[in-house]
């Protein structure tokens, strides 16, 4: 008889009992109620009434259950198990009613004790059977598992599997049995893993044969999880994943089933910190595409029938569809399970601190995932990890992303702030710049991202170059946000921006501090910075001992530092202009090692610039430098490695000298050639006027050139287009200047046919350039070059004008009208009608006035008012201007202002102011022979002329003095003096000139003749006594 | 057909070894609605040759105008091939899938035939044991008729790819992966795509060194992106990446410099090192060491944890 007992058929067992079981019972009234109450409990159970059924069994057993073994024998004891089951039934009805687990514990308990009955009481025997005898162990044991009594549950069921005929059948199936009691191995109190591990593989291995449905598994797998973490033995679960990988896995369409259930494990497993499991659960989850295009494929296999079998796999039509449909819903609103997979993996990166990793998964989610309805949590976690990996422009890109798809985030401004400062201290100045000036107006003053935007801003000005921008905002984070996380950045900005200002004294004393405050290595990664800076402004104040101090202590103490290299070629310059062109030279060569190393290329051109400069020096100490050669590798080398270095324009000035030495002038040219090419693609570039000169000048040393050539050279410049007037018109304007100084050798050489043949060419020169550069063809920048270049450099600065003018008659004339006024008036000034010169006067008081202050052209311009008044003899004027320009400390030409200040006095009469001011003007610059000359020669004239003698008052009230030593004994002595100080200046100066020499020579004659006119006590004299 | 004769065949079939050519087990839906088993011993352009049993002496035809649809049951060898497959014992299990290749080439063309199933994974053996050669002397063997799976189809696009990675043309890696990288791929494409482009810009790094760190990323793209279920894939770029950083010499320094004096903790070669620390945690953290225990020098950046 089949022993498998199922609940289906119990109505079946019902009715077998009731017409055979107890035909032999002792009376026949007691055999009539009982069979009675069992077809009663029948046709309750097939009406589903399971309370009634139970309740008619349990009447049966209460009547007549004692002694039944002997009065009705084993066959009794399916009554026990069949009222076993209806209990069970109700155990499950109650459960899905939600009734309380007390109820529900009710029925289990009956259960086990109807099914213990069965099994205890009613053995089969010579008496009779009892069909349900063996299964009423398995039944027991699910009793049990009702109750939670998993120990028990699991001896039943071994009890069963030892005690079971060939007959009686595991319930559900086979692998249902087995993992039924892997379940309860997992369960117990002390759970007995290896032992369900065991089972449960059982139950997997053979699922086919032992009908081991895919929800059980699950199921075990679900109770073996909770096992090992309960036991923190993860060790079993890997084991166990590991072994049976290729079991677990099914078609993705069966497996998407049990994603919720392995996607909780998963989840189960990362809390429990154990994550070998959670990456192997992980991995079983499969992909939705997969899932989808399997279901697919499945329905179409289908062809419309509703169900198909293949092997125990059930291919149901409804099922298909709509697991489908679920699918695509899933997928539609945003989180298919691989937004909760990737969302683990970037979790599980991030715990061991694998942020490649964790960027990764993250980014995967804003690129493929992006409608989840976790995307601003990603996508900030996105800008976060990005920002901590340096990585800026991804920082950028989705940090963007998330202020335009997220603007009223509250984490907004935790992005704005991530994106700049990781911009900010990446290099990208110019971009943060742009990022912080748009959002500071807009940042409340105080919160943390003013804090950093502020920094941001100031410090991208510094960074850019400029400076003045820079200061106050400095300041103001310095003075505003001193407790700020970045108050090293600001402070040490804020001194090295002084550094860059030259305000040399406040930078020295902001520096002086900030070393002091923050003087760790470790924990001031500006310190070496900092020194450098503090070194450059003793460098700047002609304090070369202080500044070697400095320098010392950054190659001691920061070799590695980025600043060492610049801190050689300092070191290097200090030793040159102390003459110790050695030292200087092994400074350089090592600064050049340093910047090579580190790949620095701007310092390493910068060591090469001193070094060819130094070492090409045309002559040392008077006499031709025999070292010249030494210069030429230096210079191969920075033209080949360094060829867009900014200091190329030094380079290939400074190589003409060595590079003509070695026969390589046309070599020299080439490169100069290039290098003006390159400056003049530059938006401003400052030094091609010196490069296009000094190309000049060379180019007419190499044998054979002449003006002519360099003419032709100059109109066909290879590489600088017609298009670039800006260039072209400097070169045009240079070539006049070569010929004005052909010119001015060819009369001095009194060769008059050469000197006619010049001034055509000149003439030429000037008409080409006007019809080749029409003024209202020109830019206003343009204009004012050449308009300047016009009148500073050539001997016709009248032919500037038309093109100040045509500036002066644009409607837009930029920033450029004040520059041009003073053009025009600085050619009027030098007008020999004097109408000019006052309408000159009148135009510089008003670009005076209104030009900004600092400005050169409001010192130019005064200064120009001063020249002209001294021509005009407005004595007055210049005196009041002279003072104006001293008193506002403008420096310029400070040293010409002073002595036209003293002329003033001295154009007037006021010999007393005349003597004072001249003294103090050869005093404070005894070195400028161009007014030290003149100012000591009106001295000796006018004292001498006084001629007053010891004892003499000279002034009146406070400024009265009495003479020591008698005027002309003084004027001797004053101009013996400088002549005797000033003389080597005389002879190596080459800057002075023919007229300044004059009046140098002049003093010298006064003074010897005031000691060859018997009036003075001679120096040598004065000597002789004091010995 | 006898339904009943058919699944006694079925079973017999299920569980005999394969030597050579097999009729193939299937229901057959007819287009008048009805339908039934049966055992295929050709198929061609839609029309079979079928048998109701083993025992059928001469097979019968059925035209395509006939036939709705073919479910193919799955046969015995694919099973244990797939199994073998799926416990990554990818060169048995490709002997096996081979085998299933042959025992019913009969049917190739047909759509879900287990002939060109077997083929598809014979290839994805090769693939996951990183035979290139085998994949590519495959690949042009393959016929893709009768994979109907687009993620399968899309594979042997991506095989294509794979062979750029054989031919070792670098530049066309990465030229081809930012192609594909935009398109909604699955996360197993995904991950070879990555693996793909982190090989490529590792060698394209020999000579621009900036580009050491894409093939980092596209190496952890590869962590991340099918973790495990590709774990060919994830333990071979850990490992690289691993490397990545062991020969590294600003790594080196970092190491030698380590906890002394000279530690710079702003340069390159210790951020790297920091960054090698976490993927040695990160691999013994997720059981890969189990899988392949680590390289000497990878095992070494264990001891390089920062205390903060």
């Amino acid at each position: 008889m089949n022993t498998l007992i199922k609940p289906k058929s119990f109505g079946r067992l019902l009715a077998v009992c009731s017409l055979v079981s107890f035909t032999a019972l002792g009376t026949v009234h007691a055999q009539k109620d009982l069979n009675d109450d069992l077809a009663s409990a029948q046709t309750a159970w097939s009406e589903g009434d399971f309370v009634q059924s139970q309740s008619l069994l349990e009447k049966i057993v209460n009547r007549h259950g004692e002694g039944a073994e002997k009065e009705h024998g084993p066959r009794f004891g399916v009554i026990y198990y069949r009222k076993g089951i209806a209990e069970l039934k109700l155990a499950g009805v109650d459960k899905k009613a939600g009734k309380g687990d007390d109820v529900v514990a009710q029925w289990y308990t009956k259960a086990a004790e109807s099914f213990q009955n069965c099994y205890t009481r009613f053995a089969p025997n010579n008496s009779g059977k009892n069909a349900t005898h063996k299964a009423s162990l398995q039944r027991w044991a699910d009793a049990n598992i009702g109750l939670k009594k998993y120990g028990d549950a699991a001896k039943l069921l071994a009890k069963f599997t030892k005690e079971r005929g060939n007959g009686d059948k595991f319930s559900p199936t086979p692998g249902g049995f087995n993992a039924k009691l892997a379940s309860c191995y997992f369960k117990m109190e002390a759970p007995q893993i290896p032992k369900g591990i065991e089972h449960l593989e059982v139950a997997l291995q053979n699922k086919v044969k032992m009908e081991t449905s895919n929800g059980m598994i699950v199921r075990t797998l679900s109770a073996l999880s909770d096992a090992v973490t309960a036991n923190n033995n993860e060790a079993a679960m890997v084991g166990f994943l590991t072994k049976n990988h290729a079991h677990l896995v099914l078609s993705p369409y069966e497996m998407y089933e049990f994603t919720p259930v392995l996607k909780k494990l998963a989840s189960n497993a990362l809390r429990a910190k154990m994550y070998v499991s959670a990456g192997q659960l992980y991995a079983l989850i499969p992909n939705t595409d997969d899932v989808l295009q399997d279901l697919s494929v499945r329905t179409k296999q289908l062809a419309g029938r509703e169900k198909l079998l293949d092997g125990n796999r059930v291919l149901e039509l409804a099922k298909l569809k709509a697991t489908q449909k679920a699918i695509r819903d899933k997928q539609r609103a945003g989180d298919p399970d691989e937004v909760f997979v990737l969302s683990a993996m970037s979790y599980l990166h991030n715990i061991s601190g694998n942020y490649r990793g964790a960027f990764a998964a993250l980014e995967q989610l804003e690129l493929y995932y992006n409608k989840s309805s976790k995307r601003e949590e990603n996508l900030y976690s996105l800008v976060q990890i990005s920002s901590a990996l340096g990585q800026i422009f991804t920082t950028e890109q989705y940090g963007n992303r998330f202020l335009k798809d997220f603007p009223r985030s509250e984490r907004a401004g935790d992005v704005q702030r991530l994106m700049l400062s990781r911009l900010f201290f990446s290099g990208e100045y110019a971009k943060s710049l742009k990022i912080s000036e748009s959002m500071i107006g807009g940042l409340e003053k105080g919160s943390e991202q003013h804090d950093i935007c502020s920094l941001v801003l100031a410090g991208s000005y510094f960074y850019l170059g400029d400076y003045r921008k820079a200061q106050p905002l400095l300041d103001a984070h310095v003075t505003e946000y001193p407790e700020s996380s970045l108050i090293l950045h600001s402070k040490y900005f804020q001194a090295s921006n002084l550094t860059r200002l030259q305000n040399w004294n406040r930078a020295s004393e902001l520096l002086e501090k900030f070393v002091t405050e923050y003087g760790k290595p470790e924990e001031n990664i500006y310190l070496a910075s900092a020194i450098y800076d503090r070194a450059n402004c003793h460098f700047s104040n002609n304090e070369n001992a202080q500044a070697l101090v400095h320098l010392k202590r950054i190659e001691e103490e920061f070799a590695d530092s980025n600043v060492i290299d610049s801190a050689l070629n300092m070191r290097g310059e200090i030793a040159e202009a102390d003459a110790d062109l050695a030292t200087a030279e092994e400074s350089y060569k090592k600064a050049l090692a340093a910047a090579e190393a580190k790949g620095n290329k701007i310092v390493a051109s910068e060591a090469l610039k001193y070094l060819i400069g130094m070492l090409g020096q045309e002559k040392l100490d008077g006499q031709p430098n025999p070292r010249l050669k030494d210069a030429l590798p230096y210079y191969d080398k920075f033209i080949k490695d360094y060829p867009d270095s900014p200091f190329r324009y030094e380079a290939a000035v400074f190589g003409l000298v060595p590079m003509k030495a070695a026969g390589r002038m046309k070599e020299a040219l080439k490169n100069l050639e290039v290098t003006i090419v390159q400056l003049s693609k530059k938006r401003n570039p400052l030094f091609i006027e010196g490069c296009v000169n000094a190309y000049a000048n060379a180019f007419l040393e190499v044998e054979g050139n002449t003006p002519a050539l360099l003419k032709e050279k100059f109109y066909n410049f290879d590489g600088i287009s017609f298009k670039d007037k800006r260039t072209t018109a400097l070169l045009r304007i240079s070539l006049i200047s070569v010929f004005e100084k052909v010119l001015t050798e060819a009369k001095k050489a009194e060769n008059g046919d050469l000197a006619i043949r010049y001034e055509a060419d000149i003439k030429v020169l000037f008409n080409d350039l006007k019809s080749a550069f029409k003024p209202e063809d020109l830019s206003n920048s343009i204009l004012i070059r050449v308009a300047d270049y016009l009148r500073e450099k050539t001997s016709a600065p009248k032919q500037s004008l038309p093109y100040y003018e045509a500036l002066l008659s644009r409607a837009d004339k930029g920033d450029f009208e004040l520059k041009a006024l003073l053009g025009v008036a600085d050619v009027r000034g030098n007008s020999d009608v004097e109408a000019d010169n006052e309408k000159a006067l009148s135009t510089l008081e008003r670009v005076y006035e209104t030009s900004k202050k600092g400005t050169k052209t409001k010192e130019a311009s005064l200064f120009r008012i001063i020249e002209i008044s001294a021509k005009l003899g407005k004595w007055d004027q210049m005196e009041a201007k002279s003072r104006l320009y001293l008193d506002t400390k403008l420096k310029q030409r400070a040293a010409l202002v002073s002595y036209m200040f003293a002329r003033s006095f001295d154009e007037r009469g006021k010999s007393e102011e005349a003597l004072r001011y001249y003294g103090t003007v050869y005093a404070g610059y005894t070195g400028y022979l161009g007014i030290s000359a003149p100012s000591v020669k009106r001295v000796l004239e006018i004292m001498w002329e006084r001629d007053s003698a010891v004892g003499d008052q000279i002034g009146s009230g406070e400024k009265a003095v009495t003479l020591k030593k008698k005027d002309r004994q003084s004027a001797y002595e004053i101009g013996s003096t400088y002549i005797r100080s000033t003389a080597h200046l005389r002879e190596t100066n080459k800057k002075l000139s023919d007229e300044d020499k004059a009046v140098w020579d002049q003093v010298a004659a006064l003074a010897k003749e005031y000691e060859n006119s018997g009036e003075v006590k001679t120096l040598e004299e004065i000597e002789k006594e004091k010995k | 057909m006898n339904n009943r004769s058919i699944t006694a065949a079925l079973l017999l079939l299920a569980g005999a070894p394969m030597a050579f050519a097999e009729p193939a087990p299937a229901r057959i839906f007819n287009t008048n609605g009805s339908d039934g088993n049966a055992l295929i011993t050709s198929y061609k352009d839609g029309a079979i040759e079928y048998k109701s049993s083993l025992r059928d002496n001469k097979a019968k035809s059925l035209p395509a105008s006939k036939i709705q649809g073919i479910y193919f049951y799955e046969v015995a060898v694919f099973t244990e091939a797939i199994e073998l497959y799926d416990s990554r014992k990818y060169a048995e299990a490709k002997v096996k899938f081979l085998e299933c290749v042959e025992a019913y080439e009969a049917m190739q063309g047909a759509p879900n035939n287990y002939s060109t199933l077997a083929g598809f994974y014979a290839l994805e053996c090769s693939r996951r044991m990183f035979d290139l050669e085998g994949l590519k002397e495959g690949m042009a063997l393959f016929k893709k008729e009768g994979l109907t799976r687009e993620t399968q189809i899309q594979q042997l696009e991506l095989n294509v790819f794979w062979d750029t990675v054989r031919r070792k043309d670098w530049e066309k890696v990465i030229r081809l992966a930012d192609k594909w990288r935009e398109r909604q791929l699955p996360v197993s494409h995904r991950a070879q795509l990555a693996y793909c482009q982190g090989v490529a810009y590792e060698n394209l790094a020999k000579e621009n060194p900036a580009l050491i760190e894409n093939a980092l990323n596209s190496y952890n793209v590869v962590l991340s992106a099918d973790f495990m279920a590709s774990r060919e894939l994830v333990v071979d770029a850990a490992s690289k990446a691993l490397a990545i950083y062991s020969n590294d010499a600003g790594v080196k320094s970092a190491m030698a410099a380590w906890g002394k004096p000279e530690e710079n903790k702003n340069s390159n070669g210790y951020q790297f090192l920091r960054e090698a620390n976490a993927l040695a945690k990160f691999y013994q953290q997720m059981g890969l060491d189990k899988v392949k225990p680590f390289a000497a020098e990878a095992k070494a950046f264990l001891e390089f944890e920062v205390k903060e």
